[in-house]
């Protein structure tokens, strides 16, 4: 972190690419419902769309 | 570029999705013919009766198991009211408005769409049950608009 604060100074575009990891896993099981629901209701309208033709 | 684990994951199942919906799609549209209801087919909309082919509205055979089915929506009814084909027939609907936006919708069948002036909308189906199918405006088109309605005779 010193190491990382040093350069701060003379380096004003260093961006800090490192995360805290563990703060993705609500983002990870919200995205995954959302995708999982989208999958869902695709799914349910075109197999509804099938069994009509 | 150093992706997170859970990043790799969703971003994997959105383009795999992507990638599933779109096959999806080209195949229906390329390989199986399916198409909007409204596309490049026009008609004028002033002279609707008096150009081909909705100078005759009706039920055209075109080959044994086959019909076009020439249909006019206007306010409140479709020209014609009735049509009558038999089981196992695939009907073509051409239909037009000779003057606002109705829709031409046949309950519980993939038949629904707008039916707008100027254009030729089509739609295809295949009865496989017998029994009388109800055509309805889906499309509000004025006071008598709930009145809008034919029936399709399916028989043996």
């Amino acid at each position: 972190m010193s190491k990382n604060n040093a350069n701060l100074e003379t380096n004003k575009k260093h961006v800090p690419t490192e995360t805290d990891s563990s703060s993705l896993k609500g983002t990870f099981i919200f995205t995954m419902s959302i995708g999982l629901f989208i999958v869902l209701s695709w799914s349910a309208i075109f197999f509804l769309f099938l069994n009509r033709m | 570029m150093h992706l997170h684990r859970y990043e790799k994951i969703w971003l994997t199942f959105g383009i795999g999705s992507l990638i599933i919906f779109l096959t999806v799609l080209g195949v229906s549209a390329f390989a199986m013919g399916h198409q909007p209801p409204s596309h490049m087919a026009k008609v004028d909309p002033q002279n609707v009766r008096s150009e081909a082919p909705f100078d005759e509205p009706g039920l055209r055979q075109i080959d044994e198991t086959t019909y076009q089915a020439n249909i006019i929506a206007m306010a409140f009814t479709y020209q014609p009211n009735k049509i009558e084909v038999p089981v196992g027939s695939t009907v073509r609907f051409h239909v037009t408005s000779s003057d606002v936006v109705h829709s031409f919708t046949i309950p519980n069948t993939n038949v629904n769409f707008m039916v707008t002036p100027g254009h030729i909308n089509m739609a295809e189906h295949t009865f496989t049950e017998p029994g009388t199918y109800l055509v309805l405006c889906n499309e509000y088109c004025g006071t008598g608009h709930h009145h809008m309605q034919m029936t399709i005779e399916v028989v043996e």
